[in-house]
């Protein structure tokens, strides 16, 4: 059967207006990943008002080409420009700008984006296997295991993507949450917080905060920007010495692959975590002599950061499709896309639409080929883009927000909430509180909202059964030792022993 | 503004937020306690989520509030000092032409999104928010503006309205 859907998967793909789409998808994504300031999010984000018209398998193929473009177009004006185009791609400038300013900056990319497909290829594996392994075992939650999953994938996604306190992560969380509770309520239809405002009733839109929470914060930072920075030319790839360095370092490239995947997998926590955590992996586990040398150049460095930031595309993907909980911000977006498109992701995928994970995995994969082919060929023109200034591109960025949060519902209304949370969004990033944990939260209040009430419904009123069912005590019990850990209870008891 | 000021000011916002919806929480429940729904129970009503972040909001508000005054000997004099910090800044701040010109920039884009789009369609109100932002950032000289927001608007009318036969605003 699976070989089945995987040979309609590929029909599609290769349908020509599908293959365009997708070439134009990709390409979109890299131009958008390379330009500092537009993440994969907010390419994602905007393309799902876009696709809105699309058939919908030609959608699905822009949205999750247009994420694997974003991703590994990053890397590309982090090695030339030594400013990431992308939080994903932090890490390789570490050593892809060195790399660039000794001239080998063609080397660098060509290893940023070979590393980009294996990783994104490698995670494609993990999605077919682990997705219907979690999906059988999300089978067995009930209402009360779903609101706390919900709240656990909150919580660690405010701890982990907290530079400062873990409290700033998870009140943003809670805050996401609130903003989530607007409108009528599943259960009783009951009005909350909308003010007699017929728009509000309806709640508010996923795709509207996303765009003004993600985009806006860019755009205001760019009128600041000063456009002096300097772009290195890209030299060539030195393609022989590229496959060589390739060959020699398939272990790192699977070992980042697998911690990317591990990554994705967290809900919220994204492919900047993936990268740091698979550079660092490969540092520390190279001979002290090597050691030295990251950070000033070293091709590994760039393998493993960019194997590991892309492998989190397919991990991020798995919780989204078998509990329907986003493992990554752009992942985030991605589920609001499924469910605009009729897709509904969680549990009962497999039953409901099993042919729906093969599409997603071909998709991944076939777009993880033709970014690589597209970044290698077109990287001398596309990486003229980074020479537009900000204060041209970055206005004409916003009327597209505008239009992508209009097209959801075709009300002017989306776009006034795009600006709120825009404002909103600037407010959070100057305060530092981190934006992921605040998108999770609206995303995934309406299932914990709805999973409590129903739960509560059942029990009549009693919390009782958290505390009676073997899952709901392993949810608890992470969720209170987790908040105690950060809370820094543990080590005070261990400091009053010793 | 230092971050641990920040977060003391902020503190005070969230944990006003956080009562408001516990508050409000709590009388969504009552609302619903009488007829048509009659449910008696806090935790059957819709008010119940609402009001239960409410109380986490204002509890790790609390917690954000310590954690800025953590290290204080005498907290009267700290939370005094802090609040003489935010006057001040906001005194600095009055007299910072970069928050002036940050706030005209987000006061164009708010009439673009509030005004120019419900009174114009869609391709003038844009031709004449990217002019007039592009002049206000001073991005180019003012015919280079002009025609680059005559390209853009062009071009994405022809691509989202022709291509892909989006209705826009």
């Amino acid at each position: 059967m699976a070989l089945q859907y995987i040979s309609t998967a590929f029909a599609t793909v290769f349908q020509p207006m599908n293959l365009l789409v997708m070439c134009l998808s990709t390409l979109a994504g890299l131009v958008m990943g390379m330009l500092p300031g537009l993440s994969a999010t907010m390419a994602i984000a905007l393309l799902t008002g876009l696709t809105y018209n699309f058939p919908t398998q030609t959608a699905i193929i822009a949205l999750l080409s247009i994420y694997v473009g974003a991703i590994s177009g990053g890397c590309q004006s982090a090695i030339l420009l030594n400013i990431p185009g992308t939080p994903a791609s932090a890490a390789t400038a570490l050593d892809g700008h060195p790399l660039a300013k000794q001239g080998r900056g063609g080397l660098a990319i060509f290893l940023a984006t070979t590393s980009s497909f294996l990783g994104t290829f490698l995670s494609v594996i993990f999605v077919m296997t682990l997705t219907p392994v979690l999906t059988k075992l999300a089978l067995k939650f009930t209402s009360w295991e779903f609101f706390l999953l919900s709240i656990f994938g909150i919580l660690i996604c405010g701890t982990i993507t907290s530079t400062e306190s873990q409290i700033k992560g998870w009140i943003a969380g809670i805050l996401g949450l609130m903003v989530s509770m607007i409108g009528l309520d599943s259960v009783n239809t009951v009005a909350r917080f909308s003010y007699g405002n017929v728009n509000m009733m309806s709640g508010i839109q996923l795709i509207p905060v996303m765009i003004g929470l993600f985009g806006f914060p860019e755009i205001l930072k760019a009128f600041k920007l000063n456009n002096d920075e300097q772009v290195i030319p890209s030299s060539k790839f030195e393609a022989k010495e590229g496959f060589r360095l390739m060959g020699r370092n398939m272990v790192k490239v699977i070992r980042s692959a697998a911690i990317g995947v591990g990554v994705g997998i967290i809900p919220g926590v994204g492919e900047d975590t993936a990268g740091w955590l698979s550079y660092w992996a490969t540092k520390s586990l190279s001979p002290e002599e090597e050691k030295k040398t990251f950070g000033s150049g070293n091709p590994r460095g760039v393998i493993s950061v960019e194997a590991g930031n892309n492998a989190c595309i397919g991990g991020a993907i798995i919780p989204v499709l078998s509990l329907a909980v986003p493992g990554s911000a752009p992942a985030a977006v991605l589920l609001a896309a499924f469910y605009m498109h009729g897709y509904r992701p969680g549990p009962l995928l497999m039953t409901e639409s099993p042919s729906f994970l093969y599409n997603v995995c071909i998709y991944i994969a076939i777009a993880s080929f033709c970014t690589w082919l597209l970044a290698l060929v077109l990287s001398k023109g596309t990486v003229k883009i980074l020479g537009i200034p900000k204060k041209y591109l970055m206005p004409i960025i916003y009327t597209l927000c505008v239009i992508g949060s209009y097209l959801i519902n075709y009300n002017m209304f989306d776009v006034k909430v795009m600006f709120v949370f825009g404002i909103f969004g600037t407010l959070l990033t100057s305060l530092h509180f981190p934006a992921a944990p605040f998108l999770l939260g609206v995303i995934l209040g309406p299932m914990c909202d709805s999973n409590l009430r129903r739960a509560l419904n059942l029990s009549d009123g009693s919390l009782a059964p958290l505390v009676q069912r073997p899952i709901c005590i392993f949810f608890l019990v992470l969720i209170v030792v987790m908040i105690l850990a950060q809370l820094g209870v543990f080590k005070k008891l261990m400091g009053k022993k010793a | 503004m230092d971050r641990n000021t920040k977060d003391f000011v902020f503190s005070f916002a969230l944990a006003a937020l956080g009562a408001y919806f516990a508050i409000e929480g709590f009388s969504i429940y009552k609302r619903v306690a009488g007829p048509p729904f009659k449910i008696e129970k806090l935790s059957l009503s819709p008010g119940f989520l609402p009001f239960v972040l409410g109380i986490l909001l204002v509890f790790f508000s609390v917690l954000l509030f310590i954690s800025t005054m953590k290290g204080e000997k005498d907290f009267g004099t700290a939370f005094v000092e802090r609040w003489k910090v935010v006057g001040k800044w906001f005194a600095d701040a009055s007299r910072n032409k970069e928050y002036y010109f940050t706030i005209g920039a987000v006061v164009i884009m708010f009439i673009y999104s509030y005004l120019l789009l419900s009174v114009l369609p869609f391709w003038a109100a844009s031709l004449v928010f990217l002019v007039g932002i592009f002049l206000y950032l001073k991005a180019g000289v003012w015919w280079k503006s002009i025609i680059v927001a005559v390209a853009a608007v062009v071009l994405t009318v022809v691509i989202f309205k022709y291509c892909f036969n989006a209705a826009l605003p």
